[in-house]
């Protein structure tokens, strides 16, 4: 906490206020005492830098508590000199001009006010200070950017990971779709290259952690051969039904409906935030719709299977093998999404180069650019808080209702 | 801008006969706020009260709300407190809507007929309280406003309503808040100049809150809560005090009285834990039969998540129960140590609290009802507050009101350049309806209301006792 010391609580009116008592149309009006004003938001003052009025006080203000009661370098007291008589000490205000407010509660007679006695920050006591007395501890409990972070570029770059992984499996997938939908991709040789990507990944999920999450959580492998024959097999029989359903629908909202569900699979996706707008069952239908959307445009039914399957593996088990990959081989994980993002920007260069280049920058901007946006905005933040916050339940109070 | 005819004559009343001779004179005080009786609630019953004490120091006080329900146009409550039920819209929560336009015509007739010379508005949730205080300012009359919540910092809606209480506020003479952290929070809040903010309590009334140890049942030890059953008020802390402390202490009773969305985890824990005979849930208390409730437990809970003053645990403390309360925004403030236990907001820590209420109940060495009872009636009473609030509006009418140019000023260096801009414009809109208005009535033709408050007005028992008697004295009067 820096001091300003020549900021004297209340030791001038401030500008724009017009004279709000008596007294200082007396006194001289004191413009010429070489103070600056105390007052948050006003108009900038010399020493603190200019500041949008209204956004929280300036950051010379918190410094107002225990700055000596004395103008530098005038060397006059402020109370009699200056302010006007409500601000000042008891004494000064007994004596300063003028009815009204700047006379001390204490005029009834009642509390006789003390000199050096100090003011507390109580209701119940009745006080030989005015009512609108500025203690120097006033908002001396305000407290600044408590939950703001420091972030470090090169973490804020390793989390971006998630998101260009994802950006890069929605591009995959489209891609996958495109070349099977010209022809160029058989779906036997689609069926393969998944299976094979799929036992390897398999086999490394539980490699990677030397199989301690599969004994956390106690799932056999016979339940997931299980699941997975039970999807396969009703993937494959309803493939048919998939192929027709959208046969009534035109291609080109076809399109603009896949686009818009991946584009919602990408916004609700579990990118480790921890916000209201996250939800990865809602990501993860989203993406199945769209593939579903888009099977139904493919030549036969064995297509629009693989097609189905192929959305499951890329959307739904990968992120899991991913996010496992991060937490515990950071390295590695790093390695496979550098491999994946260049291997989805030659899948599209062969498509469009225009479209690998706009999609590389896009990928760059967010690794690279969004973090260094994030880290120099995190120093204009200006997050005030105090005693006035409503307080934060912090437990988990389900426990008693269970 | 001229400052209108409104603020004429003003009339004689602190220093007529019978009062202290010499005094300044009195205020013809304006009190508006969307809260008001039969709403039942702190603002209401600040407003009512404030205004029954300055009637009783000679000022002429009005209140102006918004019609409910069948009650509108204009009543008279006890010692001629004159209440205008505005037919205005409610949009939401009691909130009047607020265009900043339409109730100039109706507010300028009462500000008018009535001679105000201060507008006092009440709450920054009421609209028709910042449309008052706008039209006030446009007519040159002096503003008063008070404030009785705090507010964050941190979300959309509290920078949008943060933004507009700055526009309010900028040119308003003066602030009253109701706690020192709430006097932080408005500073901050609305940028003001902490030196036209004064902090004057909330009271209550100790005649009303008195201790009756033969009403609690002394074999057992109750627990009492009284407050509305919402979020805010940490309802969600007391669902986990309840079966802890219970399952510690067979001989502890809880009686909760109040109403509102989270009474269903109550009544939800009360089954869970099967409570029925120990957590009694009494639902909506009128204000009657808050102390009735009150005298019956020997300890008070407040498990507030915020709040600007709490009345509530001043009037458990009037009534001589130990207060337990959660250390947030002007609790602190409101009692001194011996009579409050201050805890943390969370279930541990005000578990903490109440053992340690319950270990000093056993030992007996809390202090007797009755002396808590003379200590806390002691701290706050209305009288003081009108006061101290007089002190502000004697304060108030020292000071000059903004012109025109100075206002628009104001607004645009003050409250950012585009907020301020657009109102700005508002406030040259605001003026030329009024202009169109004292052209279509102008105010010489605008009857003057009988002045029904206060020792002249027309609402005292010589009304009752005999015109004949009244005509005689105003014979000798003039």
């Amino acid at each position: 906490m820096s001091r300003f010391p020549a900021r004297v609580p209340g030791s001038g009116p401030c500008p724009g206020f017009p004279p709000v008592s008596r007294a200082p149309a007396r006194v001289p009006v004191p413009a010429h005492v070489p103070v600056s004003r105390p007052c948050p938001g006003f108009p900038p003052v010399s020493r603190a830098p200019a500041r949008v009025p209204g956004s929280g006080p300036c950051p010379g203000f918190r410094p107002m508590s225990r700055v000596p009661a004395r103008v530098p370098g005038s060397g006059r007291e402020v109370a009699a000199a200056s302010a006007p008589a409500f601000l000042a000490p008891p004494p000064a205000a007994a004596a300063g001009p003028g009815r009204g407010c700047g006379a001390p509660l204490a005029r009834g007679g009642a509390m006789e006010p003390v000199p050096g006695r100090r003011w507390q920050k109580v209701l119940y006591e009745r006080q030989p200070f005015p009512d609108n007395y500025v203690d120097q501890r006033f908002l001396e409990e305000l407290r600044k950017n408590v939950h703001a972070r420091q972030y470090r570029y090169q973490a804020v770059v390793f989390q971006s990971g998630a998101v260009v992984q994802q950006l890069c499996s929605v591009c995959v997938f489209v891609l996958t779709w495109w070349y099977m939908d010209a022809g160029m991709l058989s779906p036997q040789g689609l069926f393969g290259a998944a299976l094979v990507s799929s036992l390897l990944g398999y086999v490394l999920f539980d490699a990677v952690d030397g199989g301690a999450g599969r004994w956390a959580s106690g799932r056999t492998r016979w339940a997931d051969l299980k699941s997975t024959l039970v999807f396969a097999a009703f993937t494959y029989g309803f493939s048919p039904v998939l192929k027709t359903l959208t046969e009534s629908i035109s291609t080109d909202t076809i399109y603009a409906m896949s686009a818009l569900m991946l584009l919602g699979h990408l916004i609700f996706f579990d990118y480790g935030a921890n916000a209201a707008i996250v939800s990865s069952t809602l990501s993860l239908n989203m993406a199945i719709f769209a593939s579903v959307c888009l099977a139904s445009r493919l030549p036969r039914s064995l297509h629009a299977f693989v097609m189905v399957t192929f959305a499951m593996q890329i959307f739904a088990l990968w992120p899991m093998l991913q996010k496992k990959l991060k937490a515990r081989t950071p390295r590695c994980y790093v390695g496979v999404t550098v491999l994946f993002a260049l291997a989805a920007l030659a899948g599209l260069a062969t498509v469009s180069s225009v479209g690998a280049v706009l999609f590389a920058s896009l990928l760059l901007a967010i690794s690279c650019l969004c973090p260094y946006c994030l880290i120099r905005l995190q120093l204009l933040k200006d997050n005030i808080h105090g005693p006035w916050d409503e307080a934060e339940i912090k437990e988990d109070l389900s426990r008693f209702l269970m | 801008m001229a400052p209108g005819s409104a603020q004429g004559a003003p009339a004689a009343g602190r220093s007529g006969p019978g009062m202290q001779g010499g005094g300044p004179a009195a205020h013809i005080v304006c009190m508006v706020s969307d809260f008001f009786y039969p709403n039942m609630g702190g603002v209401e019953s600040h407003v009512y009260q404030l205004s029954q004490c300055l009637i009783e120091r000679g000022h002429k006080v009005l209140v102006v709300t918004h019609a409910y329900g069948h009650r509108k146009g204009v009543r008279y409550l006890s010692s001629g407190l004159k209440v205008y039920y505005l037919p205005l819209k409610v949009m939401y929560n009691q909130s009047t809507a607020t265009t900043l336009f339409h109730s100039l015509p109706l507010l300028r007739y009462i500000f008018v007929r009535e001679r105000v010379t201060i507008v006092h508005a009440h709450s920054s949730f009421s609209a028709m309280a910042h449309d008052a205080l706008f039209h006030a300012k446009t007519m040159g009359l002096r503003t008063v406003f008070t404030d009785h919540s705090l507010f964050g910092f941190a979300d959309v809606s509290s920078v949008l309503t943060n933004k507009l209480l700055t526009v309010s506020l900028c040119d308003t003479n003066h602030i009253i808040c109701v706690s020192y952290t709430s006097k932080e929070n408005t500073v901050l809040r609305a940028a003001l100049d902490p030196r036209i903010v004064s902090v004057i309590p909330n009271a209550v009334d100790p005649t009303d809150f008195t201790p009756d140890p033969s009403r609690r049942d002394d074999s057992t030890i109750t627990i009492v809560v009284v407050s509305r059953l919402v979020y805010r008020k940490g309802i969600d802390l007391l669902s986990g005090i309840i079966p802890e402390l219970c399952q510690k202490y067979p001989e502890l009773h809880f009686l909760v009285g109040g109403e509102g969305p989270k009474r269903i985890i109550l009544e939800e824990v009360r089954e869970r834990y099967q409570l029925h005979d120990r957590v009694r849930l009494l639902g909506g208390l009128e204000h009657q039969d808050v102390r009735n409730v009150l005298v019956q437990g020997h300890i008070f809970l407040n498990t507030s998540l915020t709040e600007a003053f709490c009345m509530a645990i001043v009037e458990a403390a009037s009534c001589g129960l130990q207060v337990v309360s959660t250390r947030v925004g002007g609790i602190p403030e409101v009692l001194p140590e011996n009579l409050i236990i201050l805890c943390e907001p969370s279930v541990k820590s005000l578990c903490d609290g109440l053992e340690k209420a319950i270990a000093q109940l056993r030992s007996g060495t809390l202090p007797s009802p009755e002396t808590v009872h003379k200590e806390v009636k002691t701290f706050y009473t209305w009288r003081n507050v009108a006061e101290r609030t007089e002190k502000v509006y004697d304060r108030v009418a020292d000071e000059v009101v903004l012109p025109m140019k100075e206002r628009l000023d104001r607004l645009m260096a003050h409250c950012g350049p585009v907020t301020g801009c657009i109102f700005a414009f508002f406030a040259v809109l605001n003026f030329l309806l009024l202009v169109f208005l004292r052209w279509m009535t102008p105010d010489s033709i605008i009857d003057v209301a009988i002045d029904a408050t206060g020792p002249k007005g027309a609402w005292t028992k010589q009304y009752f006792l005999g015109k004949k008697r009244r005509a005689k004295e105003e014979l000798a009067d003039s």
